[in-house]
């Protein structure tokens, strides 16, 4: 599955969006679990509460399952203009 | 009912008197008109930002800004409002948001544009970061944007 990035989370990442997210994960929290040992840079701000999970443009809970979305977002904290 | 804000996220430089003087046209049953810019501002300190870079999610973030928007035309008789935001890099000078109310009087024209610039700077769907010439850092709403948000709720 393809999972977009924003602010901090990208450039920790280097890259907006990641590929190889494996498309078997169910839920936002499967997820996260799943990039946190992918991508270790990522663990510290995905365990933030301010860190959240959008799905089709929506913020949502960790616990929404993934399968009906057709763009999955990470997000962290806004910071506003 | 039909939204009567413009709201536009730009991703270059634009030109605030061009867009202050558009605003105003068609507007004469307007009693009192306030614009509102916002630019970057030069820091009189060691280390100073020399931009702020933007990143947005342009449909969740334009979303963001509609919503602010809606709620202060239900708040206010607003007869038009515009948003303009700037996204991507932006120099030090550089407008980054023009906000203008159009109402028939002004207490109301100055409100909504005060309430509008205040969820603008914490509630938008921005991440901003501060570049200070070879280094940068992420920022998040201060303690004060929050606590001028928090005036409006009574």
């Amino acid at each position: 599955m393809r999972v977009s990035f924003f602010g901090r989370l990208a450039d920790l990442l280097g890259s907006r969006t990641l590929d190889d997210a494996p498309d078997d994960l169910t839920t936002g929290a499967d997820l996260r679990d799943w990039l946190a040992q992918a991508h270790p840079q990522l663990r510290d701000p995905l365990a933030h509460s301010g860190t959240r999970l959008m799905l089709d443009n929506e913020i949502t809970d960790w616990h929404m399952p993934l399968r009906e979305a057709e763009d999955i977002a990470i997000i962290p904290i806004v910071s506003g203009g | 009912m039909t939204r009567r804000t413009i709201i536009e996220l730009s991703a270059q430089p634009f030109d605030a008197d061009a867009i202050a003087a558009a605003f105003r046209q068609g507007i004469e049953e307007a009693g009192a008109v306030v614009t509102f810019l916002g630019q970057v501002s030069r820091e009189e300190v060691d280390n100073p930002v020399t931009a702020l870079h933007l990143d947005h999610k342009p449909e969740a973030t334009l979303a963001s800004i509609e919503r602010i928007a809606d709620n202060a035309e239900a708040r206010w008789p607003l007869i038009k409002s515009c948003i303009i935001h700037r996204v991507g890099t932006v120099q030090i000078g550089q407008p980054i948001v023009f906000v203008g109310c159009a109402a028939r009087h002004r207490r109301d024209a100055f409100e909504a544009a005060d309430y509008l610039m205040d969820f603008l700077k914490s509630d938008v769907l921005l991440w901003k970061k501060e570049i200070r010439g070879e280094t940068a850092d992420w920022i998040e709403p201060r303690q004060q944007d929050y606590t001028d948000k928090k005036r409006w709720e009574s």
